[in-house]
Order: C-alpha cells, then sequence, then structure tokens
C-alpha cells in the first residue's frame, strides 16, 4: 500500500485534508480518503500523513499487503506503536501473513500544540459518563480538562439527516459540560466497508487517526471504553492493548474507562440531568426524530432502559420513543439470538432483583448464562492451551475466518 | 495509609527525596520511604506526591489499607491510573479487597510535555533493557525527545543483586558508548513489603514508574522493558496493560519491547557490541568469578548463552566465563517453569539450524517433562472440584 498527494482543499465551508490511498497487492481501486471540518475549526486540520496512516495501515495488514510506504516522514513514536498494534492483531487474529513493513522516513521534530485534550462523542453511556467523570476528577484547569467534542459523520452514522440530529441533540450537553464540538466529516470506511473488521480490528485506529487529523488543536485525545476489566478477553477493534498504540509524539491517545462497569457508568449519566436529558445510545439511526433519538425496542435501548429503571432514572427522561418492560416484551429482546451482550446483563441481576424485578433479573441471569462457555469448553480450552500448543484454537479460527468471509480471498 | 512530610535531604555528597508512610489499617510500622541520588543529579529530585503514591498504592491495597491519603496535591491523571491499575490486579489475582481510595486534592496543573523533553531507559545490563535501548537508538533519531538519554541504574529494587560497584564500573563505560547519562539511584522502596510475590506480581513497574516520578523536573517519559512478548504474556506486574496505567500527564510510562520475542531481542543486543560488552543476566551474583559479569552455570546464564550460541555471538559474550554448552549441562541446568518455557521453545528449530541437535533434543525432553508434569495439574484440578480431592495425589506428583 502507498499513501501519498497529501493535499488540502475548502469548498461548501469546510476545509479538508486528503491522500490517495493506493493498494499493492490486493485488487483494490486507489482512493482518495479524507477528513474535513467547518472552516471555523479550519485551523485545527493537520497536513501531514501521521493520520492516513494511522486509518489505513489496518487495512492494509489485514488485505495482506507487504509494505506500506508513506511519502513523507512519520513521527517515530507512532511508528513504534504501529509496530506493537500489529503484533498484536496479528497474534489475536492468528494472521499467516508476514508482517508489514513500514516505509517511511522519521521526522526528526515535535510539532506540538498548546496542551488540549478532546474527546469523542456520540451522546451514549461511554461517553457521556466519561466526559462527566472529567468534570468531576480534573480540575478545568488541568490541561487533561476535556474542551472538546468530537462527533464524527461518517463512521457510525452515515446519513446527513441523522447526523444533524445527533448533533443537534448534542449541543445542549455541550454547553453545560463547557466543551466545543467539533464535527468531523471523513469517508475512511471505504477503504474496508466490513463491519467485522470495524469491530474486531479497526475501531479504534479510525477513531485515532480523526485526533491526529486535528492535531494542530490537540494534544490528547480520549476514546470512552466499551467494555471493563473483567471483560476484556479477546482482542477488539477498540482496546486498551490496542489503543495507546496509535499515540504519537504530538498526540496522545487514551482509551478510557475500562475501570468503571457499564451500569456504574449510567449512573454517572443519570447523575447528570442534561446528558440523561439527551442519552443516545440507538444506532438505529434510520427511526431518528428530533428530540428522539432512541427507537426504545432495540436490544441497546432496552438494556439501558433496565439499567436506568434500577437507577431510578427511567421516569426522570423522555429520550425514548416507547418504554415496554414487562417480562415478555423484554424477554422477546434479551433473549435473542443475535444478542451478544451478556456482560452489561450480568452488572444487572442483582439490582434488578433489588428493586423487586425478580422477573426481568431472572431474564438477565438466563441471558447471562446462555452467553456464556459450559465449563466442558473452557476446560477443553485449557488443555488446548497447555498440552496441544493451541492446535484447537487455531482450527477454531479457521473456521471463524472462513465464516466472516472475505478473509481467505485475500490470501491469507 | 498515610503519606506525609515529604522532603529533600542531603548527606555525604547524596540526595535524597524522602516522604513519611504510616499505616492505618494494619499492623506496620511507620516507614520513611526514599529515593537517593548523587549530588550531580539531585537537583532533579522532586518533591510532589507521585513517586511515593506510586510506590505505596499496591503494598497499600494488598495489606487491605482501605485508603491512601496523601499530604499534597494528586495528579488526576496518575489518580486515574492507579485506580485501572488497581482494578486490573484485582482481577487478575482475584483479590478480595474493598476498594483503596486515594484521597488527596487534585492537582490544577500539568507541565507541558515539551517541558521535560529528556526520555529515560531503566538499564540493568539485562537483554530486555539493553535491547529496549539499542531498538530505541535504532528507531529514533537522536534529538528526538522519545530519544533515550538518561538511563537509570537502580540499587534496592533486586533479591540478590550484584554489588553495585561491580555494576556501576560495566554500564558507566556502556552509558558512555551508549550516548546515554547514567543516573544511579538507590531506594528503600521495597522495605514497605518485601516479599518476592508482591513484587513480581504486583508492584514492579509501580516501583520502577516511581523511580521515573521522582526525576519528573528531568524526565517527560520512561520506558520499561518489557520481559515477555505478546504470545506469551500473562499477569504480572509490569505488564502492557498495567504499565502506562503509572503515568502521570508530566511523565509518560512506556512498557516497551512485547512485540519482540526474547530471541529477537538478544539479536539485538548482540548486534551491539558495546551492549555485549556488558550484558549481566546472572541470577547467582555471589558466584560470580573475578573478570565476569555472570556465573555462566546458573538458568538465566545457561538460556542467555544457548541463545547467543544460536546468533553466532557467543565467542563474543566476554562478560560470562568460557562454558562448553554439552546436552549434561543443558539437562542439569534447565529448569522450567510458566514464566521461561516459551524461552526455550524458540531455541529448538535454531539450534537444529546451527547442527546443535544434542541441546535442541536435551531442551526438548525438558519440555516434554515439563508438560507431561503439566497434564496431571487439570487432571488434578477435575478431581478437585468433582471427585472431592481422591486425584489429589497426582497434583503433587506433577
Amino acid at each position: 500500500m502507498k499513501v501519498e498527494g497529501l493535499r488540502t482543499t475548502e469548498r461548501n465551508g469546510r476545509r479538508r485534508v486528503v491522500a490517495t490511498i493506493t493498494w499493492e497487492d490486493s485488487d483494490r481501486p486507489a482512493q482518495d480518503i479524507y477528513f474535513e471540518i467547518p472552516l471555523e475549526f479550519g485551523g485545527a486540520l493537520t497536513a501531514d500523513y501521521d493520520a492516513f496512516v494511522v486509518a489505513a495501515i489496518i487495512p492494509a495488514l489485514w488485505h495482506a499487503e507487504r509494505r506500506f510506504v508513506v511519502d513523507g516522514p512519520l513521527c517515530p513514536t507512532l511508528h513504534d506503536g504501529l509496530r506493537v498494534a500489529m503484533a498484536w492483531i496479528r497474534e489475536s487474529r492468528r494472521l499467516a501473513h508476514p508482517p508489514l513493513t513500514v516505509e517511511a522516513r522519521h521526522r526528526q521534530v515535535v510539532h506540538r500544540a498548546s496542551e488540549r485534550g478532546a474527546c469523542f462523542l456520540s451522546g451514549g453511556i461511554d461517553s457521556l459518563s466519561m466526559l462527566r467523570r472529567n468534570r468531576l476528577d480534573y480540575p478545568r484547569s488541568h490541561p487533561a480538562s476535556i474542551r472538546d467534542g468530537i462527533i464524527a459523520f461518517g463512521l457510525e452514522v452515515e446519513q446527513p439527516e441523522a447526523f444533524t440530529h445527533v448533533v443537534d441533540n448534542l449541543m445542549p450537553v455541550a454547553e453545560d459540560a463547557d466543551v466545543e464540538l467539533i464535527p468531523v466529516y471523513t469517508n475512511i470506511r471505504a477503504l474496508e466497508p466490513s463491519w467485522s473488521v470495524w469491530t474486531d480490528v479497526w475501531q479504534g485506529a479510525v477513531w485515532a487517526a480523526i485526533a491526529h487529523a486535528l492535531k494542530r488543536r490537540l494534544t490528547l485525545a480520549y476514546l470512552a471504553s466499551s467494555t471493563s476489566i473483567p471483560y476484556l478477553k479477546s482482542l477488539q477493534g477498540t482496546d486498551p492493548r490496542l489503543d495507546p498504540n496509535y499515540s504519537s509524539e504530538e498526540l496522545l491517545f487514551r482509551h478510557d474507562g475500562i475501570a468503571l462497569s457499564r451500569f456504574a457508568k449510567t449512573r454517572l449519566v443519570a447523575d447528570w440531568p442534561v446528558a440523561l436529558a439527551h442519552l443516545r445510545v440507538c444506532n438505529e439511526s434510520a427511526r431518528y426524530q428530533t428530540g428522539k433519538l432512541n427507537c426504545g425496542r432495540c436490544e441497546k435501548c432496552v438494556r439501558t432502559q433496565l439499567a436506568l429503571l434500577c437507577l431510578g432514572a427511567l421516569d426522570g427522561t423522555d429520550v425514548f420513543q416507547t418504554v415496554d418492560l414487562s417480562e415478555a416484551a423484554v424477554r422477546a429482546v434479551v433473549m435473542s439470538r443475535h444478542n451478544y451482550w451478556y456482560a452489561s446483563y450480568e452488572q444487572l441481576i442483582e439490582p434488578l432483583e433489588a428493586i423487586g424485578r425478580r422477573d426481568l433479573s431472572r431474564l438477565a441471569a438466563a441471558r447471562v448464562a446462555m452467553s456464556k462457555p459450559p465449563r466442558w469448553r473452557r476446560e477443553l480450552a485449557e488443555v488446548d492451551r497447555r498440552h496441544l500448543g493451541g492446535a484447537l484454537r487455531r482450527i477454531r479460527a479457521l473456521f471463524w475466518r472462513e465464516s466472516r468471509g472475505g478473509h481467505e480471498a485475500n490470501g491469507t | 495509609m498515610k503519606i506525609a512530610n515529604i522532603r529533600l535531604e542531603s548527606a555525604h555528597a547524596r540526595m535524597r527525596a524522602v516522604g513519611t508512610v504510616t499505616w492505618e489499617d494494619c499492623r506496620r510500622p511507620s516507614q520513611d520511604v526514599y529515593f537517593e541520588t548523587t549530588e550531580e543529579f539531585g537537583g532533579h529530585l522532586s518533591t510532589d506526591t507521585d513517586a511515593f503514591l506510586t510506590a505505596a498504592v499496591m503494598p497499600a491495597l494488598a495489606h487491605g489499607e482501605r485508603r491512601l491519603l496523601i499530604e499534597g496535591e494528586i495528579c488526576p491523571v496518575l489518580r486515574d491510573g492507579l485506580v485501572t491499575a488497581m482494578g486490573l490486579v484485582s482481577h487478575w489475582y482475584q483479590l478480595r479487597r474493598p476498594p483503596l481510595v486515594l484521597d488527596g486534592k487534585a492537582r490544577p496543573t500539568g507541565a507541558s510535555r515539551s517541558s521535560a523533553p529528556r526520555s529515560a531507559v531503566f538499564v540493568s545490563g539485562d537483554i530486555d533493557s539493553l535491547a529496549t535501548l539499542r531498538a530505541n537508538r535504532l528507531n529514533y533519531p537522536p534529538r528526538h525527545p522519545a530519544a533515550a538519554q538518561d538511563g537509570f541504574l537502580v540499587c534496592g529494587l533486586e533479591e540478590q543483586p550484584p554489588a553495585f560497584k561491580d555494576l556501576l564500573a560495566p554500564l558507566s563505560d556502556f552509558a558512555r558508548a551508549a550516548d546515554i547519562r547514567l543516573i544511579p539511584i538507590h531506594t528503600n522502596l521495597r522495605c514497605l513489603d518485601d516479599s518476592a510475590e508482591l513484587w513480581s506480581d504486583l508492584s514492579e513497574a509501580a516501583g520502577l514508574a516511581s523511580i521515573a516520578h521522582a526525576f519528573k523536573l528531568r524526565i517527560g517519559k520512561a520506558y520499561i522493558a518489557a520481559r515477555h512478548d505478546i504470545p506469551n504474556l500473562s499477569p504480572q506486574a509490569s505488564h502492557p496493560l498495567l504499565d502506562p496505567n503509572y503515568s502521570s500527564y508530566d511523565v509518560a510510562i512506556r512498557h516497551d519491547g512485547v512485540a519482540r520475542s526474547r530471541l529477537a531481542k538478544t539479536k539485538l543486543v548482540a548486534e551491539w557490541d558495546v551492549a555485549l560488552a556488558a550484558l549481566t543476566v546472572c541470577e547467582r551474583a555471589g558466584d560470580v568469578s573475578a573478570g565476569y559479569l555472570n556465573c555462566g552455570e546458573c538458568e538465566k546464564c545457561l538460556r542467555t548463552l544457548l541463545t547467543l550460541l544460536v546468533l553466532g555471538a557467543i565467542e563474543r559474550a566476554t562478560t560470562f566465563p568460557r562454558i562448553d554448552l554439552s546436552e549434561e549441562i543443558a539437562l542439569s541446568t534447565i529448569t522450567l517453569d510458566r514464566r521461561n518455557v516459551h524461552f526455550y521453545r524458540e531455541l529448538i528449530a535454531p539450534l537444529q539450524a546451527i547442527g546443535r541437535d544434542d541441546l535442541a533434543a536435551s531442551i526438548q525432553r525438558r519440555l516434554d517433562r515439563y508438560h507431561a508434569a503439566g497434564w496431571r495439574r487439570p487432571l488434578a484440578s477435575f478431581g478437585r472440584h468433582r471427585l472431592s480431592g481422591r486425584l489429589r495425589g497426582t497434583e503433587r506428583d506433577g
């Protein structure tokens, strides 16, 4: 893969930095990848290759490109971190192809902006609780106190109208928290549209790439963790083992909040009235309405409603288009075989019991039991690890790759 | 636990930052914990809370203290990280402790990262630290802020350390050749709890990080050399998930080298003559003959010599006495445990490639025996849980 042709353009009230990505070993077309922000923030946009390298290197690794050539200097700290991130991914996903070689000259000097912290703000539990905790724990004068909130178009929200709803919905939160909201537009995901690549290996790198694109304004960017310590098992696309490796000497990228459970994070949000009034957890963006961004029916909405119910905060918000926490309605959603979120239900068993909703507590427990591998599987995994050198795991990984598709087609 | 009266003291051409630690919930005496260096570097010692807080947090957690109250302001980044670090080790080791509350006012400011642009590496003379420095030299331009300019040489942390003076001379030569300033440090931070388990499971990286914080007036980044690579990670006191949590806003702590195997690291060292001339891996400092830095007979020496052999560098390894690496020596010296077994596994193919099938076979025999004993462990576990311990005898045999 080659990354070249860096240029900056302006149009329609926005400034854009663009680079051309050319695949060398995969049969894929060259693509212009961009990051774009409104002109009022245009001074934040950085015209160097760090952002593009971070954005593109994981797809290059995934698709077995043999080298990664950068037509410009690269921060050596970032280069070092990328080697480590790729080693994590190669090991965790059992990639069989040779490691990717980065060909770039090192940037000799550090151009660091004045100290300024930002966070990625989606309006969900993870990001709002992160902002809240930052406000509670960091004096406003501290350079790690969050001053900007970044909201990205083109990653998980891709319809302009839905994005407008999301930004409008976040404005009161940003005002209350005294952060400046910066919308960023990007087409990074055109490099690799696969949802499983996004969630399994790539997500953290993409968020980091956006932060790098803004490093004339930022020195620190927080990405909220969507997991917590007891559930850190297989490597995910955004992961505390991966994300810090996307830092450079100029920009520190922090994976924040693994010490808190989802339930503890929900409590932080529930105790912050403006956040509770503008919470957006739902990914069903086609159903967004002004002031009502949560369908109330999907698994994520129901899971959040259950947590708010336990915290006595569900009656205090009207962010859901509908609320039905009858046993039958919850069962239909929670026990669906497409629901992978057992960790959050594990944290709800006792609180639901404590508020007298034994029916829902039993459902949560059943959900957890359904998701955890049976004891014989855990014991077999242990025997495999100790005595079979992980052969069974490798066979399983082979099937996993086949079932996810795409990977074998690229020679891996 | 309380930490108070953090101060600078000076005596006998040395300076030390000292803090008084008082236990509240367990019966242990008050202790003065210190970080000491020579006058040359004494002006860079800091008297703020970061070093003492980081040094004390794991002993306080392990001994069930309910709070850690420190006199002075706490960096909010460090506090955040320490909470995460405690969460990680509590989960790893299933510590049934109430959370330790870090009590103190948040510091309202932080230094700009560009105000202390020096980086330091902990230099012990072993493969990991020398490889970290070598990789740093190869990967960073000399004047880059992440290029290591200082080396911390610490006395007071190892169980059986080589005499400080024995290490200082060769490492001073090495430091000159490698163009780093060697900063000699004495600390008694392990007096808070000197058990080997606490150090290796919980405290090691926190202890090293506390030393970096003590020198925050001089450095903005410190590298802790990784011992294990990604495929062979297991919970322990220095770990890529844990160590960065000991960073403050002012000093970044990096766990370095996790992407390289021990063989790859040894290759880095073997290709750097000045490092090879300072290589010190030995665990039995008392058995080292005059003129050498390693006994050449202990497990760690043998493992390193085998690695240097496959790399074609054993003749240049002058810090070891000349040893004839035979099958008998390998069989009698190699003792495997979960923390070193992978180091041997990666040597078998390279030993075969250089025609030393005898050594490869002896390692394989040791590995087979280790794994043969290993299958009895899950069986014993199964017996404990399912058969009320009727198979427990197998565990002892294993």
